[in-house]
């Protein structure tokens, strides 16, 4: 859920990057960081944990305007793709107003995106979510390797209409600010006052 | 136990999102100067609002513009009515912004010259990247101009019918403010509350969202200098 600061004339959103281990979360966030200037963004954040690391930082995009005077700071969350982090991932979820499937386009990849994607939704439906109106956004990372996932493959497999898809290779920056871009837009779509 | 506090410690717009935030059922009761507020939620949701005789949106409304009073939280208390079905924070959005539009309306008075004189003069001593500011009315004739450079620019004659152009002739209502960007720099004209325009032109090597933070800040202490004024 969003928060609404009076003293600061802000309203944060929080969107969260989910996907299976190395899909190419972190990257993504580490590669919006380097793009927003200094002073509009706070410091990228790391909790190590054995396997992986979370990942978060906030920042004010300019693009973005303005709701009703406030300005719109997002607050970006990577959260373990390992299985096993079920706590912290459910901790990192929960309030999200917005969320990134980074899928890994690897085809020895697409059972790890299918679970992650489920387990994506459990956790969500388990907030209390309409899923039907819930902001996500599916990223295909990795579009670089051989022979990769075809575009259409998760949504057909997970029965996902309409869900708005973009193609990335996260460590040359292709597709990850019109990603983060799109979720944030659907985010404020529906804050349409 | 009961969440009990005043809101000079925890501010209203603040307070209204904790039981959100937390996923509570119970009602926050709010003792304020103008009256008694009562908001219930169920699981975090708002879902009924009433200050006096008034409810709903209206209240949430009349709620957001206080500043004083106790507040006590009392969890696990039922819901009487419910007039309340929108986000929360949709509604808190909503009705901050219909409070502006009220207070924009009733006009608050802007700040004096003299006063005004020394903010602009703050403003250019607290950055390093802004040449020139001023604000002027809408006709282009000056309110006040701070300057690093003894005198009026060349320029700003130009400058003086452009603004009006702007505020008087946009298409669409509204408008709140223009960055430009040409060959010496950065521009930005804001529209103030009383109609006049803030100028402020930032020098070539200036980032734009440096100077756009910086010029949202002026126009923070601009309102709350006025806010000053009409206590």
């Amino acid at each position: 859920m969003p928060h609404i600061s009076f003293h600061n004339k802000e309203i944060t959103f929080k969107i969260v990057y989910f996907g299976p281990g190395w899909s190419g979360k972190t990257t993504n966030l580490v590669r919006i960081h380097a793009r927003v200037e200094d002073d509009l963004r706070g410091d990228l954040v790391m909790l190590d944990t054995d396997q992986e690391r979370t990942l978060f930082f906030d920042f004010l995009p300019m693009e973005l305007g303005r709701i009703a005077g406030y300005a719109v700071r997002l607050n970006l969350y990577t959260v373990p793709g390992q299985i096993y982090y079920e706590a912290s991932r459910r901790l990192i979820l929960d309030g999200a107003d917005g969320v990134v499937f980074v899928a890994d386009s690897q085809p020895s990849r697409l059972d790890a995106n299918l679970v992650s994607f489920s387990l994506l939704r459990e956790n969500l439906e388990s907030y209390g979510m309409d899923w039907s109106t819930f902001p996500i956004v599916l990223q295909y990372n990795k579009r670089d390797v051989e022979a990769p996932i075809a575009v259409g493959t998760l949504e057909r497999d997970l029965g996902l209409n309409g869900i708005t898809v973009i193609e990335a290779v996260a460590v040359e920056g292709r597709g990850v600010m019109e990603t983060i871009a799109a979720v944030s837009c659907r985010i404020i779509e529906g804050f349409d006052l | 136990m009961a969440l009990r506090g005043s809101l000079t410690d925890l501010n209203i717009v603040e307070l209204v999102q904790v039981p959100a935030a937390s996923r509570k059922t119970g009602e926050l009761f709010i003792a304020g100067l103008d009256g008694i507020a009562r908001l219930f939620y169920a699981a975090g949701r708002l879902v009924h609002v009433e200050v006096d005789e008034v409810s709903g949106q209206d209240a949430m409304v009349e709620v957001v513009g206080w500043s004083e009073g106790e507040f006590e939280f009392r969890p696990d208390v039922e819901p009487e009515r419910r007039t309340f079905e929108m986000d929360l924070h949709k509604a808190l959005m909503l009705a901050l912004k219909q409070r502006d539009e009220l207070k924009l309306a009733e006009s608050s008075p802007p700040v004096d010259h003299t006063q005004l004189g020394e903010l602009l003069r703050a403003f250019l001593a607290s950055t390093d990247f802004i040449q020139f500011c001023c604000v002027l009315n809408s006709d282009g004739s000056t309110v006040r101009c701070d300057s690093r450079q003894a005198g009026d620019p060349s320029w700003l004659a130009g400058l003086r019918s452009v603004v009006g152009l702007l505020l008087e002739g946009y298409p669409r209502k509204g408008l709140q403010r223009v960055l430009l960007e040409d060959a010496d720099g950065t521009v930005v004209v804001s529209r103030l509350a009383d109609g006049s325009a803030l100028v402020v032109v930032a020098e070539r090597d200036a980032r734009l969202g440096a100077v756009s933070v910086a010029v949202e800040r002026f126009l923070r202490r601009l309102g709350e200098a006025a806010g000053d004024v009409q206590r």
